[in-house]
């Protein structure tokens, strides 16, 4: 199993919506994974889910078992959905503000923060294949979303989903086939995976407040010093505020040291180097 | 990985503008404060939603991305329309003390704002029934006089160009004047101002900070000589001013910047004028700064060692202490005791 660091998750319910992107990002199937079918690359992890809300929730939760979420990762459930308006030409790519749940009545709402170039519109998820158009609020509907919606924010955060969804049909029982499917996704492509680079990048640059090695050197002292775990937690978090207020605290510590030898041999001795630390670092 | 902050870095041209979405319950859709409140953002797209808490009270919401992109809610309030005072709050020797939740969270960025702690979103939710917050307050003025702060979940001030509440409130104080209002602000719009017609039951009261305090946790706020030459401009038209030097936050030097403030503060403004002051050094609940602390783990203010006292965390007595005396100290050289009002805890 390739190891996959900040990821771009993709969900697609066929493997015809998948295709493209399997393509584009170079993905390799991941054998040793049953249930569903997972494709991997360095960056990125595409389930096929299978359609309905269920087995897409289902899918989901494997896939975030098998590769554990980070606040730098991105979801991305693409497909075909149904438009009720005869008007919306097909192929027209969609960006998802609402989610209903046709069976629950529940909504969902993905957090949009980050700008896009896509028009945006209502979906509704139903169970099974929907010919009444009275049956769907909102413009769109597809199977899929909800359940995808309700398994990934248990992993992630609401503006880390992205929901797109591209018109294939009208809700008129009309049968697609699965070159066309591949069609309609491969022509949206290129502006989903442009935008996609651009929000993922955004999602580093992440800065700790200490570094390892002074994190390191915090534990070291706290262990000469005999500290029980509350004391420990207390000397990182001052030591953190006074590097955050100095941005010097392995120099000025070191300084402090070397005048003020952490000579300790009882936990007595060891808390009145701790009070004097506070009266210094505070 | 830790890291509400993981986005710090962020471009904003990556992020939506503020407002660039609206949520509106759809039992005010047609409400005439929700119409008022759209025309001001005619190409924010509007989402229909059935309560507000189905987009402000959803679970593992990035708080600070939110700050940076906020989206505005419009809902009914249906209960609790008036709250009494915290015992965290100064009551300013008012023996009926309360406050109003009309909108919540705010257009400002400040890095120790409790409402990070309080709220699990910081997109803004406004609500649109005001005419039932002054029935709630009539009903309490039937019995007793009332002391109301409408601005403390939120900057009232700051968002009136589109909300116009603090207009209406005016004009509701002027009926009851048995009603005292304060109005709480760090915002600066002389432009706002000059359209509100003063009422002497109406207290606009600033929070001043020095203005390096300001750039570092205060963001998106006017600075300090903004703010002042606002309150010129509301003493001039005959308000009552607060000054509110609260909360006083530990620094490196903050006793000097304490300093500067007051004597700042008071160079550009007669000290007669003012009707108080206030000063408070920062608290907050345990659990507030437990979320806060999550919220913003590079934030020198909220990661400051604090004591737990019985669930509230402060400074410690000792120092605490210390700079209540020296702000004690340095205002009463401009102000008579009696206008000063210091939170001791």
């Amino acid at each position: 199993m390739w190891k996959v660091y900040t990821m771009i998750r993709i969900f697609t319910a066929l493997y015809c919506e998948a295709q493209p992107f399997i393509h584009f990002f170079g993905l390799k199937r991941q054998m040793d994974i049953r249930p569903f079918q997972v494709f991997c690359g360095k960056d990125t992890v595409l389930t096929v889910t299978g359609t309905g809300p269920v087995q897409a929730a289902a899918a989901t939760a494997y896939q975030f078992a098998v590769y554990p979420p980070q606040l730098s990762d991105v979801l991305i459930n693409v497909g075909v959905c149904g438009a009720k308006q005869e008007n919306i030409p097909v192929g027209t790519l969609f960006l998802c503000n609402k989610i209903n749940e046709h069976g629950t009545n529940r909504s969902f709402y993905p957090d949009i923060l980050f700008r896009h170039p896509f028009r945006e519109a209502e979906l509704t998820t139903c169970c099974a294949i929907v010919n009444n158009k009275q049956d769907i609020c909102g413009l769109l509907a597809d199977m899929e979303a909800s359940g995808i919606f309700q398994a990934a924010a248990l992993f992630l955060q609401t503006h880390q989903m992205v929901f797109l969804k591209i018109v294939s049909d009208h809700l008129d029982g009309k049968r697609i086939s699965q070159d066309m499917v591949s069609e309609l996704v491969n022509t949206n492509l290129l502006p989903i995976t442009n935008w996609i680079y651009q929000i993922h990048g955004a999602f580093s640059g992440f800065k700790k407040v200490l570094t390892e090695n002074e994190e390191q050197a915090v534990r070291e002292l706290s262990e000469r010093l005999k500290l029980s775990v509350s004391m420990e937690n207390q000397l990182m978090r001052m030591l953190k505020f006074y590097n955050l207020q100095h941005g010097t605290l392995l120099q000025d510590l070191n300084v402090y040291m070397d005048i003020n030898p952490p000579i300790v041999t009882t936990k007595n001795e060891g808390k009145k180097y701790f009070e004097a630390l506070k009266q210094r670092f505070t | 990985m830790k890291g509400k902050n993981i986005l710090k870095h962020l471009s904003s041209d990556l992020l939506n503008p503020a407002f660039s979405h609206i949520y509106i319950e759809k039992a005010i859709l047609d409400h005439p404060i929700t119409t008022r409140i759209l025309s001001r953002f005619p190409i924010s797209r509007q989402v229909e939603i059935a309560h507000y808490k189905d987009v402000f009270c959803r679970s593992r919401q990035n708080y600070s991305l939110q700050k940076k992109s906020p989206s505005l809610i419009l809902a009914e309030k249906k209960e609790h329309w008036l709250y009494e005072g915290a015992a965290v709050c100064q009551d300013f020797g008012y023996r009926h003390f309360y406050y109003a939740s009309l909108a919540m969270n705010c257009i400002y960025d400040c890095e120790y704002c409790y409402l990070q702690g309080m709220h699990p979103s910081a997109h803004i939710v406004v609500f649109v029934n005001l005419k039932d917050f002054f029935s709630a307050v009539e009903r309490e003025l039937k019995k007793h006089p009332v002391y109301l702060c409408i601005s403390y979940d939120t900057d009232l001030l700051a968002m009136e160009a589109f909300l116009g509440y603090v207009k209406e409130w005016l004009s509701f104080a002027g009926r009851h004047p048995e009603l005292v209002l304060e109005i709480r602000t760090k915002s600066a719009n002389p432009k706002i101002l000059n359209t509100l017609n003063p009422q002497e039951n109406v207290i606009l009261a600033w929070t001043l900070s020095p203005d390096s305090i300001r750039e570092k946790f205060e963001h998106h706020t006017p600075s300090l000589e903004q703010r002042l030459h606002c309150i010129q401009i509301v003493l001039e038209k005959g308000f009552p001013v607060r000054i509110c030097f609260d909360p006083l936050l530990y620094t490196k030097n903050w006793a000097f910047l304490f300093q500067e403030l007051v004597e700042t503060t008071f160079r550009m403004i007669p000290s007669h004028r003012i009707k108080d002051a206030s000063v408070g050094v920062f608290r907050i609940t345990q659990a507030y700064l437990k979320r806060l602390r999550k919220q913003r783990p590079n934030s020198a203010v909220v990661q400051y060692p604090f004591i737990n006292d019985s669930g509230v965390c402060h400074y410690g007595h000792e120092l605490t202490e210390r700079m209540i005396s020296f702000a004690f100290e340095q205002l009463r050289k401009y102000l008579p005791e009696d206008k000063l009002f210091i939170w001791k805890g």
